[in-house]
């Protein structure tokens, strides 16, 4: 099979620091891999590199069949990498259907803006937030902002998801229907999903494979529980 | 007041506007016509800035490109004064365009000081350059009508108002419209869904100078004499004023700072320089008491 998102020995430094050295990282169709590693191992970092909104130092990026090595954020989205951001950046002063329209006039330029504007509904409510349509995004708390960021990109129906911590902030209730939800992006949607996050019970569930992140190099990789009682892992993470 | 009602409420003020030479004088009339040549350039400034979040300086030295190109091609060239405005037009655009897309990919505080030196630069070409554009004496061009009218005039640029208008109008609400506003309201976000960000603001610059060209090519052949102060910095803060003061970011705000401003202006002119001091307090109140400017106070009044 061939990978969806293929990442060779990426580097990325800024100034002396070596924000990444030399990751590789391949994600298969229909996959959901979580992302994780100590504060400052470079993870979201990968996620700027990989959504293009950096450049790598050196390394090359492969999406599908087309190398996406220094493209322009804004291409590489039209073809279909999404990504959420840590802290949510939704359009404050637009309402949560012209938030969620930004990314479909320019995924679908030529389709008509009343069937865009029912796509835009659709993703509104499969996040829950079809009451707040028409309210402007400054309106909303922390949790509703998540939401809006996630149904922006799941509106364009994207091959590859980018989530950031999105659990963050959230309740134990709350997780458990975030997860639920993220779930369903694969199973009803199916959107690959590349995933960091910090809240280690969630992602252990839902993911089906773990990638470790440490001082900008993959520490390791494999399925949730091997990567749990490794010593490495629990070394990163704790020390000795 | 909503969006139907602002509509109406605009047109009604056209209409007032067209039939305005039954009930006054020339020099009424001249304030209108000033007025609608401002409702122009601070429309199409609004475009940039009050959309996309891009503050630009050359708007009045487009202004300038419009009214010198059309003027020059009148007096050396015998092109008549129509023609020229369209050339005049066009050629703002171009420079426009060009200066987008040299300055444009950096966007922010970069622009505003490319436009500003851009802006001083061929103010300064225009004085110097006596032969061409006889500096500050000013260049006596030929008129857009045979038989000079005050109301001729006024309904040449209420039309042309209009047509800015209508442009503007049809941009904010369409697609690119949408766009310009994910632009001003975060550019990374907006990339990552898709947007072009460079391309957004270089269109939505090139638009608003070509239309900048089209009111200054207008105005020059209104004034029958193109001084250097057409593409000044003056009229360059004019015109931030009036959007800033009118509500930037609205669709009317412009319209309606153009006329007020314009109309308090004709009022503390006889206290001679002493009136860039009073527009001083005018935007100090405003900034302090109506950040959004009088469109966002009275929203603001009519929503609480």
């Amino acid at each position: 099979m061939t990978p969806l998102l293929e990442a060779t020995n990426v580097y990325r430094h800024f100034g002396g620091i070596m924000a990444l050295n030399g990751v590789d990282i391949r994600l298969d169709p229909g996959e959901i891999v979580g992302l994780i590693g100590p504060n400052g191992a470079g993870k979201t970092t990968l996620f700027n590199v990989l959504a293009a909104a950096i450049p790598p130092s050196s390394g090359s990026i492969r999406f599908q069949d087309t190398d996406i090595t220094g493209w322009p954020s804004y291409r590489v989205s039209r073809l279909g990498l999404a990504r959420t951001f840590q802290i949510t950046r939704p359009f404050l002063k637009m309402t949560c259907l012209e938030n969620v329209m930004v990314g479909l006039i320019n995924h679908q330029p030529k389709e008509a803006l009343g069937r865009l504007q029912v796509l835009a509904r659709e993703a509104l409510s499969f996040v829950g937030l079809s009451e707040q349509c028409d309210t402007p995004a400054s309106g909303l708390n922390l949790i509703q902002k998540k939401k809006l960021e996630i149904a922006r990109t799941v509106a364009v129906r994207p091959k590859l998801l980018l989530l950031d911590e999105v659990l963050g902030g959230l309740n134990s209730q709350e997780v458990v229907q975030a997860v639920s939800m993220i779930r369903e992006l694969r199973t009803n949607l199916g959107i690959t999903i590349l995933w960091i996050e910090h809240i280690m019970g969630a992602i252990m569930s839902a993911a089906d494979r773990i990638v470790v992140l440490h001082q900008g190099e993959k520490l390791m990789e494999g399925s949730p529980e091997t990567v749990v009682n490794d010593p490495r892992v629990i070394e990163a993470y704790l020390g000795n | 007041m909503n969006e139907r009602n602002q509509l109406a409420a605009l047109a009604v003020f056209g209409l007032l506007c067209a039939i305005s030479p039954v009930f006054l004088d020339d020099y009424k009339l001249h304030i209108v016509i000033v007025s609608l040549f401002y409702v122009m350039m601070a429309s199409s400034w609004n475009l940039v800035a009050g959309y996309t979040g891009q503050v630009s300086f050359a708007h009045a030295a487009f202004a300038g490109i419009g009214a010198y190109v059309s003027g020059i091609l009148a007096v050396k060239m015998g092109i008549h004064p129509w023609i020229g405005v369209l050339c005049g037009t066009a050629a703002a655009g171009i420079f426009g365009l060009l200066l987008g897309v040299l300055c444009l990919k950096m966007g922010g505080i970069y622009l505003s000081l490319t436009t500003l030196g851009f802006s001083e630069i061929l103010h300064i070409v225009i004085t110097n350059e006596y032969e061409v554009t006889r500096g500050t004496m000013g260049l006596q061009v030929p008129g857009l009508l045979e038989v000079y009218s005050k109301a001729g005039y006024l309904w040449i640029m209420l039309a042309a108002a209009a047509v800015v208008l209508v442009v503007v109008y049809r941009m904010i609400h369409s697609r690119i419209g949408l766009n310009f506003r994910a632009v001003q309201n975060d550019e990374t976000a907006a990339a990552s869904l898709g947007v072009d960000v460079v391309h957004i603001r270089v269109l939505a610059f090139t638009i608003s100078s070509l239309l900048a060209g089209l009111a200054g090519g207008l105005f020059g052949h209104y004034l029958l004499l193109i001084t250097p102060q057409i593409p000044s910095l003056d009229q360059q803060f004019l015109v931030l004023s009036m959007t800033v003061i009118g509500g930037m970011g609205s669709f009317l705000g412009p319209v309606i700072g153009s006329f007020v401003l314009k109309i308090l202006s004709e009022y503390i002119r006889a206290y001679g320089e002493y009136h860039v001091l009073a527009f001083g307090i005018v935007a100090l109140i405003m900034a302090r008491f109506a950040p959004q400017g009088i469109v966002g106070a009275f929203r603001k009044r009519t929503s609480e």
